[in-house]
């Protein structure tokens, strides 16, 4: 099931199902532009939130109350989804079913109010200044550790430059300067414009006993902030640079590592959920499964690597590959990776390779229904590109697409950037 | 039809039930039908992991074979002699299948919403089907020398394996799964069948079927695929050598391209037999988090005076001769968060364990033992686990239920010395 209400301007609560699930998922995710100027404001918030609220300022205490509820665990993230930035608030508990008779559902969700709507600020709606600055370093350790995670961190590399010039660009944590120049004031301010302007998708997935309370709450929550101008996602038409660049940064590593990306502006702009699937079809012959090109050639036959594979962002129209090689391998995995994409434009798959492509597509749709975690994404990825279709619509959609549908993708897609770490 | 006696498991706490069995072949087998799933999945494979070097062969010579072996024997059998590859096979049903080599076992795994019959053949039929040659061992030499060099630029892996090497000195669980590009440069075709042979025969292994499954039909595709297949005569006979308590050396520090250094600290623990080790896995997390977790004093101390920014992420390590516990954290001040840690550990030895603490982390391993039913591929790596050391999810609970605060402090009164405890530090390059 999935019926998506309206509870105030711009604030949307979906109830997805999940009455199979022994736990409970409610996740509060909050939408807004991805600026440089509050990039940064917005990415600390919810670690602020996440501290504790007035009814109990102390994070330690704060983390009892949510173990002695049997672990429930409330979770926090910033991403980006085109140039929208996405702060996320989310509990997942297990339902009061299995626990003794206690009462976990009620109190999980006021402490995720608590934590979002009555926050550890003094009398002149100031956030108390020893808790911002811990947030701050909070945010500024996530940011720093970047770096250890190399593929990522050349991904993020790679994407940035391919964007650059648009907030594409912009690190969904922002930067280690506009951390710096973060204030208690600034950010306290903040919270109040995020609260009233950001676009609000409320998603629950568990058992339907507590939908409906669930959901009343959130509109009483928000019952303060109705009425006003809210933010309002917009598909859009990146102008992303289409030369070529290339960058190279040299740093002490056992394997060189290699992004290469491609983009196609016009996939972003589309509601064509016709054009978007035939991408993913062919980015799962690309580079997107085990019986990838990228996989079956560069790694099995060619043995140049052990991780070589492709994805997409259909928000911006990008599509990425990258593969971790020995630094003398370079040139070649590079070749090899472009001329797999030749391959796809120019038709150089089989039928087979088509059927196998939607089978495991089909396949992993199906298996959406299976997880809360994946619900969630699932349906905030649909808010975020505006079509709110089911993954049971997309199936019955699979069977429409043809080989000259994936060939028609594959060639929108112009090569832009080259990213390699040695 | 088999030979086996169903066993049916009531897991009324739960409101669940699975079934298991031995297979006349050996194999032992569980099967767990989920109400309201899409998916199926299926999780098969040895008692074999990277710490089974040296065992026994037939003529009762004991062998030695190199490192990361068994994680090579894992890549391999994913290709057959007919030259198709099983990703392939499993793509024409649409599965997503994979494979992974720990300290003790070898999995082999997938998960599908269409033709579990078909992907459950697919599965026993590649791992039951080894094909080895000179030129795709040289092949996958290439593949995993890259494996081994992408964990060499990962700080966390690097981290864990130094603290593991810094705590053991003969033991094979300081080796790295992967093995080296030097010890698997020495692998051939018929290592890997000695290996094959040994390990892979039907009475070390292990198969879990979850989710959208029929019992009867993962016995009529067991009955098939394993027809003819005999126990091994007596068990495996491994040489895991004896591995005296204190620690290989109390410092390691290696420098990497981070931006904080990360830290692992290290209790080298008494070793019991395998099982009891498994069990008392569930009592050591339960007081790593009454020492360390989110809720504990030390971390109040640490994120106040800004030496830690988020919570420690708190393992135990155990297995066949092993037992370690390890407090991971990304700090500027290694050696002042070590001190601390070992000054806590004192502080609450001898009677200074709080009860409030250990009814609060009950409820943890309890919930753990819940949440393990939301997700088909969870579970089936759970109850294979369970059935590789002949427990089930009963005793799992029952422990949890039934166990006392003293268990714990015991635990704690007895173990977690600063003699026996490391520190590993990823310090920063650049």
């Amino acid at each position: 099931m999935f019926l998506r209400e309206k509870l105030h301007e711009g604030v949307f609560f979906s109830n997805i199902g999940g009455d199979k699930f022994k736990s409970c998922l409610i996740l509060v995710n909050f939408i807004t532009p991805l600026t440089e100027k509050n990039v940064c404001k917005n990415a600390v918030l919810p670690y602020m939130l996440r501290s504790g609220f007035k009814g109990c300022p102390d994070i330690i205490e704060f983390n009892k109350r949510l173990v002695d509820l049997y672990d429930a665990s409330i979770f926090v993230d910033s991403q980006r989804a085109g140039d929208n930035q996405v702060i996320s608030i989310g509990m997942e508990f297990i339902s009061d079913e299995f626990v003794f008779g206690e009462k976990v559902a009620e109190q999980a969700t006021k402490l995720l109010i608590s934590s979002i709507f009555d926050p550890v600020m003094d009398k002149n709606n100031l956030f108390d200044k020893p808790l911002f600055k811990k947030q701050q370093d909070v945010l500024r350790n996530i940011v720093l550790s970047k770096l250890n995670n190399k593929r990522a961190y050349v991904l993020n590399k790679c994407e940035e430059i391919a964007f650059e010039g648009t907030n594409c660009a912009i690190p969904p944590h922002g930067t280690l300067e506009g951390i710096e120049e973060l204030s208690a004031e600034g950010v306290s301010e903040n919270y109040f414009e995020f609260l009233e302007h950001a676009s609000v998708e409320i998603l629950y997935v568990g058992k339907q006993t507590n939908a409906e309370i669930t959901k009343e709450s959130f509109k009483i929550a928000f019952g303060n902030f109705k009425n006003k101008d809210r933010f309002e996602i917009a598909l859009k038409t990146f102008n992303f640079r289409r030369q070529l660049k290339e960058k190279t940064q040299e740093m002490e590593v056992a394997q060189a590592k290699l992004a290469i990306l491609f983009v196609n502006s016009a996939l972003g702009s589309t509601r064509d959920e016709r054009s978007k699937l035939a991408t993913q079809l062919m980015v799962t012959i690309y580079g997107g499964s085990p019986i990838s090109k990228l996989f079956m050639n560069v790694r099995e036959k060619m043995s140049l690597c052990y991780s070589c594979s492709a994805g997409i962002d259909k928000i911006v129209g990008s599509l990425c590959a990258d593969a971790g090689i020995e630094e003398n391998n370079i040139t070649r995995a590079k070749e090899a990776i472009l001329s797999e994409l030749d391959a796809m434009k120019e038709g150089r798959f089989s039928d087979q390779d088509l059927i196998n492509a939607k089978q495991i597509l089909r396949d992993n749709l199906k298996s959406i229904s299976d997880s809360p975690k994946n619900l969630g994404t699932w349906y905030l990825d649909k808010a975020l590109d505006m079509t709110h279709t089911s993954p049971e619509q997309q199936i019955e959609l699979l069977d429409q697409i043809s080989k000259e549908d994936l060939i028609r993708q594959a060639k929108n897609f112009e090569l832009t950037t080259i990213y390699t770490l040695k | 039809m088999t030979n086996a006696e169903i066993k049916k498991i009531n897991v009324a706490h739960i409101n669940e039930e699975y079934f298991e069995f031995t297979h006349r072949s050996g194999l032992k087998v569980v099967v767990c039908p989920m109400k309201g799933y899409a998916t199926s999945c299926a999780f098969l494979g040895p008692s074999y992991g990277s710490i089974n070097n040296c065992f026994a062969v037939p003529n009762g010579e004991f062998v030695t074979v190199p490192e990361g072996i068994a994680h090579f024997l894992e890549h391999k059998l994913f290709e057959s002699e007919n030259g198709q590859d099983v990703f392939e096979l499993f793509a024409a049903t649409g599965a997503n299948a994979n494979a992974f080599t720990s300290f003790e076992k070898t999995r082999y795994h997938f998960s599908g919403t269409q033709e579990f019959h078909r992907n459950l053949e697919i599965l026993l039929n590649f791992v039951t089907s080894p094909y080895f040659s000179d030129e795709n061992v040289k092949k996958e030499q290439g593949i995993i020398t890259q494996e081994i060099k992408m964990y060499e630029d990962s700080p966390s892996w690097q981290v864990f394996f130094n603290a593991l090497r810094a705590m053991y000195i003969k033991h094979p669980v300081r080796i790295d799964t992967a093995g080296e590009v030097e010890s698997i440069s020495k692998i051939t075709k018929d290592l890997l069948y000695i290996c094959y042979n040994s390990y892979y025969s039907s009475s070390n292994m292990t198969l879990a079927a979850t989710g959208e499954v029929k019992l009867e039909e993962v016995l009529s595709v067991v009955d098939e695929l394993y027809d003819g297949k005999e126990p091994l005569p007596k068990p495996l006979e491994n040489f895991i050598p004896k591995e005296p308590l204190h620690v290989n050396e109390q410092i390691i520090r290696k420098s990497l391209p981070v931006s904080i250094p990360l830290v692992d600290i290290g209790f080298k623990e008494e070793s019991l037999t395998e099982s009891e080790n498994f069990l008392n896995r569930l009592k050591y997390d339960i007081l790593l988090n009454m020492l360390f977790g989110e809720t504990s004093e030390l971390f109040k101390k640490c994120y106040d005076d800004g030496i830690v920014t988020k919570p420690f992420e708190l393992q135990t390590v155990a297995g066949n001769g092993f037992v370690s516990l390890i407090i991971e954290s990304e700090t500027k001040n290694p050696e002042t968060l070590y001190q601390l840690v070992i000054d806590e550990v004192k502080k609450r030895q001898n009677g200074n364990l709080s009860q409030d603490d250990f009814q609060r982390f009950k409820k943890v391993a309890l919930a753990e033992q819940i949440r393990l039913w939301e997700d088909p591929v969870d579970l089936a790596s759970k109850l294979s686990d369970l059935a590789r050391l002949d427990f089930n999810l009963n005793d799992i609970l029952e422990l949890v239920i039934n166990l006392k605060f003293e268990d714990v402090e015991k635990l704690l009164d007895n173990g977690l010395k600063e003699e026996r405890s490391v520190l590993s530090v990823i310090d920063c390059l650049l």
